[in-house]
């Protein structure tokens, strides 16, 4: 390992052994006589190496399930690694998730106490900075209310403003801006930025994309346990497009091929991809291009198919949707079908989106086939707009007479 | 292999001591959360509640404690010696799995869950003995030169019950059914002690075992020092070498609990 390094991971293996029947009864333990057996081996990390320079915001992404939370708490020590090398070289934040042990009953007054007690810190050190944590969490006039009434963008507030006090050279982050209004949020990419500055390593995982792409030096990510490789933050972005559609599309063909007969007959999504202008496949697009949605649909039966394609920005809104009932468009009674959808320019401002497809009968309300977030895509950041959508405008002035 | 730590130079460890207190008080806090009194109220209810059942029952209908000397404190004392021990274990072997959310997430020594349980029980214990304390005055039982060996029982009380939670606490991680064995071990445990009835109504040839019993040799050793140096304590009842067992207990207790606890802690975040 280099002497830069704050946490250096060598071929690090980190297996899960899923009992097949949970042995949590002394009965079944007789009768297994004290074997160890019955486990299935899951496999959460696997043969992992990667290394973590000082200083350095470091992202880890990936779909649900590929490992990052796991990551995350081999380094904070909380789960065994099964082989492998982790070393970590000063002092660790020892919390994975903000308001980890809160607790409802006592008022934020006595949380705070709780909270930075938890993160390790002295209870002189916790009083010294209370002001500053009720200050910047904006929650001055609740401090002596249980926290049960908080909203849960109150608790998000408090929780950071606590858990930016930790004292340590790593922070291990994750998910933390999931909540609280974008004025909040704003704060705490203050934080974070300052936290850089100070030259303080950042282990950070999320799905938001937008802040992976502003703040991270480098990004993993993580496909089923293993790397699928570190890269630039717009080159992750893509990346993750591009196994976002190679799960989508791999989905499709298993159950296309396992069908249940009956079900087979039934019209479905063979596959789906995103053409740019050119019409070449793409996962990031720039705000104002023109995009193709290209759908594969197989209809053995030749029944009559509609098909509609809703745009989802990843905090769940819902951008646009569209189909071929209200658009009024015939799709081909064909047992292959290609159906193309362009859109002319696609005006969504800076973000990650996802396609939601759905085919039905001759009306909505017959549904063959629903998939939700079945693509994913990246709109490029434009200079200076801000907001969901791109407005066409122009400015105009005279003198006011 | 292995999770390596290499701290940087000049760091102060991290305050675990605060991360105990914390812990301690607010499980405290929270177990009478939300009730109509107090916390601390409610902490000598149920000790004087039971002790006052006993005391009736068998003073009135069952005449056990008739012939004995101040059966009423003997009784009070033996009830809140068994009350720390029953509660807290039953408190310390939850307490892991009770705190899952905590192990899950956050990384520090696991066995500072179960010494805040066994702490928080503690206050009760304390706050109780002050009960103790004013049930003497009214008593008129005098002062002896021997009372203050009463806190190196406590010590040894605590020493057991901290290592029985350690090795229930554990023990709980993985199989569930200890919360019904210790339950049952529990209730066996309180007949098994001179708790209600005095040591000398056992036949001669059984006193020497139920003195084996630490709980048991703590609540006599307790009476003698502090009430009557008539009571019937192991040091009068067995011979050596055996009258060691009973002090060596919690002390085999708490060294094979913590070993247990120690390697077993490692696996909890997973476990859960």
């Amino acid at each position: 390992m280099s002497s830069e390094a704050a946490i250096a991971i060598e071929h690090l293996t980190k297996e899960f052994r899923v009992p097949l029947e949970r042995t949590t009864s002394l009965k079944q333990l007789a009768q297994r006589g004290f074997r160890s057996g019955g486990y299935r081996r899951f496999e959460a990390l696997h043969d992992l190496s990667i290394e973590i320079q000082r200083g350095e915001f470091f992202s880890v992404i990936g779909p649900n399930g590929s490992g990052k939370s796991t990551l995350l708490k081999i380094m904070a020590g909380i789960y065994r690694v099964t082989s492998g090398k982790v070393t970590v070289v000063g002092r660790l934040s020892p919390f994975i998730e903000l308001g980890v042990g809160f607790n409802a009953e006592l008022t934020a007054r006595e949380n705070i106490f709780l909270s930075g007690a938890i993160l390790g810190l002295p209870r002189s050190l916790v009083a010294d900075r209370f002001d500053e944590i009720v200050r910047f969490a904006e929650l001055s006039e609740f401090i002596d209310q249980k926290l049960k009434n908080y909203s849960s963008g109150m608790l998000v507030r408090l929780a950071f403003a606590v858990a930016i006090q930790a004292h340590a050279d790593i922070l291990l982050v994750d998910e933390v801006l999931a909540v609280g209004d974008s004025g909040f949020q704003e704060k705490c990419f203050d934080v974070f930025r300052r936290f850089k500055a100070e030259g303080r390593t950042i282990v950070f995982v999320s799905h938001d994309m937008a802040s992976v792409q502003e703040f991270s030096d480098r990004v993993l990510l993580l496909d089923r346990g293993r790397a699928r490789g570190i890269f630039s933050p717009a080159g992750a972005v893509v990346e993750y497009s591009k196994l976002n559609e190679e799960h989508a599309n791999s989905l499709l063909r298993d159950e296309g091929g396992a069908a249940t007969p009956g079900s087979a007959d039934r019209p479905h999504i063979a596959s789906i991809e995103m053409l740019d202008g050119e019409g070449k496949p793409t996962h990031a697009i720039q705000s104002g291009q023109a995009a193709t949605v290209r759908l594969r649909i197989a209809n053995p039966q030749r029944a009559p198919v509609n098909a509609g394609v809703a745009i989802y920005r990843d905090d769940g809104l819902h951008c646009f949707g569209t189909n071929t009932v209200a658009s009024k468009a015939s799709i081909a009674q064909e047992a292959n079908i290609v159906l193309d959808l362009d859109y002319k320019c696609v005006d969504l401002q800076h973000g990650t989106y996802w396609l939601t497809v759905g085919l039905f009968g001759e009306r909505l309300g017959i549904v063959h086939e629903m998939r939700e977030k079945l693509y994913s895509f990246h709109v490029g950041q434009s200079e200076g707009f801000e907001g969901i959508v791109y407005m066409h405008h122009k400015w105009r002035s005279g003198s006011d007479s | 292999m292995s999770v390596k730590r290499l701290a940087l130079q000049g760091q102060a460890s991290r305050s675990y001591g605060n991360l105990l207190r914390e812990l301690a008080i607010t499980e405290y806090k929270v177990k009478y959360q939300g009730s109509l009194l107090s916390g601390y109220v409610w902490s000598f209810a149920k000790p004087l509640l039971l002790f006052g059942v006993l005391y009736f029952v068998f003073t009135r209908f069952v005449k056990l404690g008739a012939g004995v000397p101040d059966y009423a404190l003997q009784l009070l004392l033996g009830i809140v010696i068994w009350s720390y021990f029953a509660d807290a274990t039953v408190r310390g072997m939850s307490s892991i799995v009770d705190r899952g959310d905590l192990i899950r997430k956050v990384y520090f020594p696991r066995m500072i869950i179960v010494v805040a349980a066994s702490l928080s029980s503690l206050i009760t214990l304390a706050l109780n003995l002050v009960v103790v304390v004013a049930f003497f005055l009214f008593s008129g039982v005098g002062i002896h030169l021997t009372m203050p060996l009463f806190l190196l029982l406590i010590v040894e009380l605590y020493a057991l019950t901290l290592g029985t939670s350690f090795l229930l606490a554990a023990l709980y991680v993985r199989f569930r059914d200890f919360r019904h064995i210790w339950e049952l071990g529990l209730q066996l445990l309180f007949y098994a002690t001179p708790i209600i009835y005095p040591l000398s109504f056992i036949p001669a040839n059984w006193q020497a075992i139920f003195s084996l019993n630490p709980i048991a040799q703590i609540v006599q050793d307790s009476r003698k020092v502090l009430i009557s140096s008539t009571t019937l304590a192991p040091l009068d009842v067995l011979h050596s070498p055996l009258v060691v067992v009973p002090y060596a207990i919690p002390v085999i207790v708490l060294v094979l609990g913590y070993l247990y606890f120690d390697h077993a802690a490692a696996a909890f975040a997973e476990e859960i």
